[in-house]
Parts: structure tokens; C-alpha cells; sequence
């Protein structure tokens, strides 16, 4: 570890708020390339295929990419409160798919709309809070609580569907919820920008989303300050299923089916995104326009490398290689801030 | 007695005691707080501080006695939160910050987050209370500096400013306070630092502080209690009671000195009362019977004068020997290194870290060098370097006449022949998950593949030198005792033959039973050729054990005792000022 006192105080880490003001010039530019490098990186993605793969820049295309994308980017958004709580949810990939399962399966049962999307929502609700309760209750490891978790979900989607693809009498309002339009954007583009508002707005301006930051920071202390602890995380393991529950709505919509091996796949795509998002706008600290600004840059780059006719294996690397370079250059952030302590 | 003092005493503790299993932590301790005064509470480590502190502020419930705030009798609190209800804040060395979030969301967790409409927080408002309370506290940092670089005398600060800020600046932190229970809304029980203070206890909270930013730290308290809130401040160092209005000292668990309304003792007088008779009694009980544990430090009765505290150690076990004969075939030990490396075995020339200023000292085979200094002083520095733990920013050091790199790690030390106890056994010492035998073999673990009865017969020469009970080398390190682990880290080291062993604290929480044994082997092993730098807070110990004691003060050595001047009043006036 460096000993340097004070080098680069000025030029480093800041002690960036909220509240969004700064104590230096230096350090107000130094925060903006730091905090913004990625939205510069996606606006570079964007011009590069714009310039060169002319199916790019039309409606057609930016739709498509758009709601493709609104499954992962909820369930970006659910995972966030267990990473910013300090604790992992592996579950979400299972989750998704064993929600989207239920669902078919109830509306293939004659089950209501509204039930179905009811159950669909509460279920991923209260699988979530039961992820927080065998973590902070029965004291598991949350790595280890929600793989297990996770895996008997996975049977249970196998049950559910016997190993079928479920797609009779799905009703029509999710077809609608996930694949229809309103306006130029789809309705699940919609809805899925109206949760990143809410949610950065509690986040980042609510006392109950900055205690949720807090304790992540310092668990003890937190503890000390009289937060509940053990109770925010539960919350946020709930607040993680009930995300994944609107992304499976989403996801049976645009498909129209269910099928029983959809979802696992989700997950790295979602802890992707998250991780990327630490770099981008309060940089150090999972946060919800740093997740979208890292769903979009994972999004234009499968889309234009698509468009441009890559072999299919670019894919993955492309992916991996932004997700280690994004977080490297935020650990050498991070490791600037601990040095001037 | 009570001074005959026109206010009432805020604080009145009233024949407290405390015991805990064997051990009378606190006896019949008695004390009074009058608002306005910073009440200085003093003792070496294991007098009872800590307990009286728990029992001040609600934490543990004395056996008999009782505590009154303000006319009020204390009882079950039981929780910090509870005790911040009453009044009662604690300050800890340890500032309660955040070190990923900025100062302003550190002090908002604690003093509440105001919010407007919508449960929004008032950022601008909480900005500007927070800026008026470290003003008001004397702190100069933006808040919105991230908590990790805040350095420690302004974490110190804030940490007050969280307890006690408000009253100081009644304007500052009343808008976001007045908002926090609220703020805090659906997520817990509410900031702890609102509402009225009405004791601040603040403990060891300057011990982390540089010296020359201390003294801002203390016309901080003293400026508290002048706007009239008692304070008891425990401390270590003498300097600071120069802003103390009154003065108690506590040793093994009892009141021996207490200031009250005459002239205060001088700190030589005071360091005396607080590490007891001025005779050379040192705490040796021998084995077996009572003597002082770590906790206790029941010096009285049980202590007997010895006339050699040299570490000759005449007609005692011989475990290193012992130790010795037992592994004479096993792998991993330095053949005949400690034979060829007598004379001058350690320098250290201008040695700078973080807090050494240029420490230059040597040290011979066979000599137990002893340190002492208060925590700042750059002492803890020193077995750092000397392991491995920690770079050195500059001078040079050799073992046995190797220059070690400066950014040595811990198997540089270990192959230039220095072992190193740390204090924290179960963190940095031993492995509690594995089996002793397994921890005894770890230094040279790839010398025992496949060799189990060599492992089996190391493990067995260690219980057996060092009398490790049980005697089973499949016990779990961590169900062995605080005494029989310490046993077995010695075990592990000396096994290795090593010229150069360090040790932080060996003793401390260990039995007398087990500290017999691990000084008649600090002893044995400086018998044959070991040098062994020591390092602890007790000087009874030093000047049992120690040959020369050095006193490390500001970053270097600022003195060096050796031969009769290694009394216990020396080496505690150099601990403790």
C-alpha cells in the first residue's frame, strides 16, 4: 500500500455528496471524468455504430434494444439493495424464471390476470424477504442463503412446468405490459425508467435510502446510530425479489411463453451492470443512474457488435472485458481514497 | 472526601462493585461529577476503568452500589440507546464514522436527517447545520470530505460533535435534529445523538491523536464542561489533566487516590498510586497460586518481592532447552543460525515510519530489550516493521548483519531469522479453526508433507516444554485457552531456533499460571542466545524481564534505562507521560 500523505488530494477522490457541490475546480473536473468515463465510453459505442452499421440509428433498432433490455435492467436495479446492504442475492437468475413459470402456469390454470400478476409480484416479494430473514435471522451467509435458495427454486420451476415450455392463456395485459407500445417507447421501457426515478430518488434523497448506504459503510455503526440493521437488510432483499417479480412479468410478456430454462443466465448480466454502475455518477457506491448508464453500455455493445456481424463468442468477451476494465479503474479509485486516511 | 461545592454533583457513583467470576473488577468504587468539571479517571491497564465506564453509562449493571444522574437513580439501561436517552453520551476512541460516506452523512446518521416534503432529505439545510456544529467543535473539515481522509484529531472532533455538538451552538443541528425521529422513519429507532446531553464520558479518546493536536482535542472538553456539561474523561497520559478540574485514580478495582477539593498530587505521585507500593514489588506470584491476570491486575496481596528480576531466572524450568532437545530433529529450524549470530544481532539506524521520527537502536544476543511509551508515541510501530506488518518510509535495518529490504514481508523476517508474537493472538497469531499440531508446523509447512510423525513429534516437544493443557495435539487452537494459545504461538516460534523474537503484550489475557511459563521461557530462550525485544503496557513486566528498557517518546528513543535504573517508578514514568 502507498504511504503518500497528501499526494493528489487535490486531484483525487472527492468527498462528492448528494447534494452535488464540489470544493475545487481541480478536484470538479477530476470528479467529472472519474464519475462519467463510462457515459463517455456509450456515447463513443453509440457514434462508432452509428457510423458504420446503418441499421443502427433507426427507431426500429433503438426500440428493440431498449426493451430487451428491461428485464436486466430490473433486475439490475434488484440486486443493487443487497450489494448496496453489503450482502449478495444469487438467487434472482432462478427467481426470475421460477416467477415467470408460476405465471404461466396460474394463467394456464384459469387463474385471473390479476391474480397472476399478484402472485407473480408478491411471490418474488416474499421469496425476497425470505432470502433476508435466512441471512439476518438465521444468521447464513447471504452468498450461501440465496444459492440455496436459488437451486430449490430451480426444482420447483422444473415441477411447475414439467420440464414444458408454458405458453396457453397468458393473459393479454402482460403481453402488453412487456412487449407493447406507448408512444416510441414500450410500456415495460416505461415502467422500467418510472422505477429508476422512484428508486433514485429514495436512494439517494431519502433518509431510508442513505441509511441503506450506511449500513453497507459500517454495519456497527450503523447499529450504534440506532438503525435497525438487521431489518434494512431484510428490506432489501425484499425490495430485490419484488424487482424481479415485475421483471418476470416483463419477460413472460415479451415472450409469451415461459420457458423453464430461462433466467439463471440473467444473473451475471445483472451483477454486470451493477458493478459497472459503481464506476459512473457517484463513483465508489452502487447507484441506480450508474446501473443504467452500465445496462446501456452492455446493451449497445451486443447490439452494434450484432449489427456489425461478429462471431458469436465477441459477445462474452466484449461484455467481461468492459466489466474488468470498468471496475479496475474504479479499485484504483477506491484505493486512492484509503490511502489519505 | 466530596468538596463542599455549591452545585450537586450531576454524577454521584456510590460504592459500585462489580464482580465478574473470580474477579473483583470494581470494589466499593465511589465518585462524584459536579456539572462544569472534567473529572480525570486514571489507572494502569485491568484497574477497572473500562468496567466503571460500562457501569457509567448504563452498559452493565453494577452487583451492588448504584449510579445517580442528576438526582436520578441509572437502571437498566442496557443498551446504548437507552443510555442516550438519559443523557448519557460516550465517546470511544474509536470515532463512530463511516469511511465510505462523507462526514455530512456520517453526522446526519447519528444527528438525523432533516426532510421536507416528500421525505426528501433538506441537503442544504443539513449542509449548512452540519458546517455551523464542527465549527462550533473547533473542527476545520468541509463536510463534505470523504470520512476516510479525515485524519484523527478531527475525527476525534467530530466524534465529539456527534455526541455533544448541540450544545455548544444551540442553533446548529437543531433544524435537522428536530426533523431526525422523523427522518429516520421506517428504518429504525431514531438518531441517538439528539436530545439534551447531560454526562459525557469520553475514553482514551486522545490515545490515537498526535500529541500536538491533542491539545486542541482538550480545550474542546474543556470548553464543554465550561458551558456546564459534567464530564469524566479516562486517560492514560498525565499531560492532559491539566484541564481535569478533579482527579480520581483507580487501581485494582478500587478508588486509591481521589483528588476532591485539595491540591492535586504531582504526576509523579499519581503514577505511583496507580501502579502501586513504591517498593520493587513485582507481580510474581508463582505458578499456581494468585497473582494478577490480565483483567484483574490484583497486585496486592498475592505479590511477592524477588531481589533478581534479571532473566538469568536461577533454578526455574528451562522450556526452551526442553523445547529445543525435543525438535533437535525436526525441519524448518534455523540450524545453527543462532549460534553464529551472537553479538549485535539487531539495528535499527534512523528508522522513520508514520509516527518514528528516525528510531535508532541495537540489540544483542541474549539481551531482553523492553519498550515503553504512551500509543502515539510510534511504539506500536515498531513490531510492524519488525515482523513484516508494516514498510518502513526510510533508515535501514539489519538482522545478524543482513540489511533487510525496506519493504520486507513477513517471510523476509521470518528467513532473517525474526519471529514476532503479535498481540492479537486469534487475528494475527493462530489459526483458531486448525488443530494445534497443525499451527505449530504452519512456519514450514512443506517440510512436514507427508511427514506426520515429525509433525506429531514437534507438536508433542511444545506441549510437552511449554506445558500446554490439554496435552492432545488435535485440539482445535481455538478451544485452547487465552494462556495454552500463547503457549503454543511460543511453542511455534521458538521451535525455529529464531535469533530474533518479538513480543507484543504475550501476556496479556493469560492466566498467572500460564505467564509464569511464558517468562520462564522469554528467559530461557535470551539464556540461549535469543534476542527478544519486548513490548508491553505493564512495567511491572519490563522490569522483570528486561535487561534494558528503552522509552520511545515522539518517534525515537528518548531514553534508555539499563541496569539499576530499571525500577518500576522509571520505566512507569516513562509509560505513562
Amino acid at each position: 500500500m502507498t504511504t503518500s500523505q497528501d499526494a493528489g488530494v487535490a486531484a483525487s477522490a472527492s468527498g462528492e455528496d448528494p447534494a452535488g457541490r464540489r470544493t475545487g475546480q481541480a478536484r470538479f473536473a477530476a470528479a467529472t471524468i472519474r464519475n462519467y468515463g463510462t457515459v463517455a465510453l456509450l456515447l463513443a459505442l453509440i457514434l462508432i455504430f452509428w457510423a458504420t452499421a446503418p441499421s443502427f440509428m433507426t427507431l426500429r433498432n433503438v426500440q428493440s434494444v431498449l426493451i430487451i433490455q428491461t428485464v436486466t435492467a430490473l433486475m439490475t436495479l434488484g440486486v443493487m439493495f443487497p450489494l448496496i446492504v453489503g450482502e449478495f442475492d444469487l438467487s434472482v437468475g432462478y427467481l426470475v424464471g421460477f416467477l415467470g413459470i408460476l405465471g404461466a402456469y396460474l394463467a394456464g390454470h384459469g387463474w385471473g390476470v390479476v391474480f397472476v400478476i399478484g402472485s407473480m409480484i408478491i411471490g418474488g416479494l416474499l421469496i425476497g424477504l425470505f432470502n433476508g430473514v435466512l441471512t439476518q435471522r438465521a444468521r447464513i451467509s447471504s452468498f450461501i442463503a440465496t444459492l440455496g435458495v436459488g437451486i430449490v427454486l430451480q426444482g420447483f420451476t422444473e415441477g411447475l412446468s414439467g420440464g414444458q415450455v408454458l405458453y396457453s392463456n397468458i393473459p393479454r395485459l402482460v403481453d402488453k405490459l412487456g412487449g407493447g407500445y406507448a408512444g416510441p417507447l414500450a410500456i415495460s421501457v416505461w415502467i422500467a425508467l418510472g422505477f429508476a426515478a422512484v428508486l433514485f430518488y429514495v436512494l439517494e434523497h431519502t433518509p431510508l435510502g442513505r441509511s441503506f448506504y450506511a449500513v453497507g459503510g459500517s454495519e456497527r455503526v450503523a447499529f450504534l446510530a440506532g438503525l435497525r440493521t438487521a431489518r434494512l437488510k431484510i428490506i432489501a432483499f425484499g425490495a430485490s425479489g419484488l424487482l424481479v417479480g415485475i421483471a418476470a412479468i416483463f419477460a413472460l410478456g415479451q415472450s409469451g411463453s415461459a420457458n423453464p430454462g430461462f433466467g439463471p443466465d440473467l444473473l451475471l448480466p445483472a451483477y454486470a451492470a451493477a458493478f459497472l454502475g459503481v464506476t459512473t455518477y457517484r463513483a465508489g457506491y452502487y447507484n441506480v443512474i450508474g446501473s443504467v448508464v452500465g445496462i446501456l453500455l452492455l446493451a449497445v455493445g451486443f447490439n452494434g457488435l450484432s449489427l456489425w456481424g461478429v462471431p458469436f463468442w465477441v459477445q462474452p468477451v466484449f461484455n467481461g472485458g468492459v466489466l474488468l476494465a470498468a471496475v479496475m479503474v474504479a479499485r484504483a479509485e477506491a484505493r486512492k481514497v484509503r490511502v489519505g486516511a | 472526601m466530596a468538596p463542599s461545592v455549591d452545585a450537586e454533583p450531576a454524577l454521584r457513583v456510590d460504592s459500585v462493585t462489580k464482580q465478574f467470576a473470580e474477579l473483583r473488577a470494581l470494589d466499593e468504587v465511589s465518585l462524584e461529577v459536579r456539572p462544569g468539571q472534567v473529572h480525570a479517571l486514571l489507572g494502569a491497564n485491568g484497574s477497572g476503568k473500562s468496567t466503571l465506564v460500562k457501569i457509567m453509562s448504563g452498559a452493565l449493571a453494577p452487583d451492588s452500589g448504584a449510579v445517580w444522574l442528576g438526582g436520578q437513580r441509572l437502571a437498566g439501561l442496557g443498551s446504548p440507546a437507552a443510555a442516550a436517552a438519559r443523557g448519557i453520551r460516550v465517546v470511544h476512541q474509536e470515532a463512530p464514522l463511516i469511511d465510505n460516506l462523507t462526514v455530512l452523512e456520517s453526522v446526519a446518521l447519528w444527528r438525523g436527517y432533516g426532510t421536507r416534503s416528500l421525505g426528501r432529505v433538506a441537503w442544504r439545510a443539513l449542509r449548512r447545520d452540519v458546517a455551523a456544529l464542527l465549527a462550533s467543535m473547533d473542527v476545520a473539515v468541509s463536510p463534505g470530505e470523504l470520512c476516510s481522509r479525515v485524519g484523527a484529531a478531527d475525527r476525534a472532533g467530530i466524534a465529539l460533535a456527534i455526541a455533544v455538538g448541540d450544545l455548544l451552538d444551540a442553533g446548529a443541528g437543531a433544524g435537522a435534529a428536530g426533523a431526525g425521529a422523523a427522518g429516520a422513519g421506517a428504518a429504525g429507532a431514531g438518531p441517538v445523538g439528539t436530545g439534551t446531553a447531560r454526562l459525557l464520558i469520553v475514553d482514551e479518546v486522545t490515545a490515537a491523536i498526535p500529541e500536538a493536536d491533542a491539545a486542541r482535542h482538550l480545550r474542546r472538553l474543556r470548553r464543554l464542561a465550561d458551558a456546564g456539561l459534567p464530564i469524566v474523561m479516562v486517560t492514560h497520559r498525565l499531560g492532559e489533566l491539566d484541564i481535569a478540574d478533579d482527579v480520581t485514580v483507580l487501581r485494582s478495582g478500587r478508588v486509591v487516590y481521589r483528588q476532591g477539593s485539595s491540591a492535586r498530587l504531582p504526576a509523579k505521585a499519581l503514577v505511583q498510586e496507580m501502579v502501586g507500593p513504591a517498593t520493587l514489588t513485582v507481580v510474581t506470584a508463582p505458578a499456581g497460586r494468585t497473582g494478577s491476570t490480565e483483567n484483574a491486575g490484583l497486585a496486592g496481596p498475592g505479590s511477592l518481592p524477588t531481589e533478581s528480576a534479571g532473566p538469568a531466572a536461577n533454578g526455574r524450568r528451562h522450556p526452551v532447552q526442553l523445547l529445543r532437545a525435543a525438535t533437535r530433529e525436526t525441519p524448518g529450524r534455523r540450524r545453527g543460525r543462532s549460534a553464529a549470530a551472537a553479538g549485535e544481532v539487531v539495528r535499527l539506524q534512523d528508522v522513520t515510519g508514520s509516527q518514528l521520527h528516525g528510531l535508532t537502536l541495537t540489540a544483542a544476543a541474549g539481551e531482553v530489550v523492553g519498550f515503553v511509551g504512551l500509543p502515539q508515541s510510534g511504539i506500536a510501530e515498531i513490531p510492524k516493521i519488525m515482523s513484516g506488518g508494516a514498510p518502513r518510509l526510510g533508515g535501514t535495518v539489519e538482522i545478524a548483519g543482513r540489511a533487510i529490504r525496506r519493504r520486507a514481508t513477513p517471510a523476509d523476517m521470518l528467513a532473517a531469522g525474526v519471529t514476532t508474537i503479535p498481540a492479537d493472538r486469534l487475528r494475527e497469531g493462530g489459526v483458531a479453526s486448525l488443530s494445534l499440531s497443525e499451527n505449530v508446523v504452519l512456519p514450514a509447512l512443506h517440510e512436514y508433507w507427508h511427514r506426520s510423525a515429525l509433525q506429531q513429534k514437534l507438536a508433542s516437544g511444545v506441549i510437552t516444554a511449554l506445558d500446554v493443557r490439554p496435552r492432545d495435539p488435535r485440539i482445535l487452537f481455538g478451544a485452547l485457552s487465552g494462556g495454552n494459545q500463547q503457549k503454543v504461538l511460543l511453542g511455534k516460534w521458538l521451535s525455529l531456533w529464531p535469533d530474533v523474537l518479538v513480543l507484543e503484550d504475550p501476556t496479556y489475557g493469560v492466566d498467572p499460571a500460564a505467564r509464569e511459563i511464558i517468562f520462564d521461557a522469554i528467559a530461557d530462550a535470551a539464556r540461549l542466545g535469543t534476542c527478544i525485544l519486548f513490548f508491553s503496557t505493564e512495567p511491572e513486566q519490563l522490569v522483570r524481564v528486561c535487561t534494558r528498557v528503552l522509552a520511545i517518546h515522539d518517534g525515537v528513543v528518548a531514553r534508555t534505562l539499563s541496569g539499576p535504573e530499571i525500577t518500576l517508578e522509571n520505566v512507569a514514568n516513562w509509560s505513562y507521560q
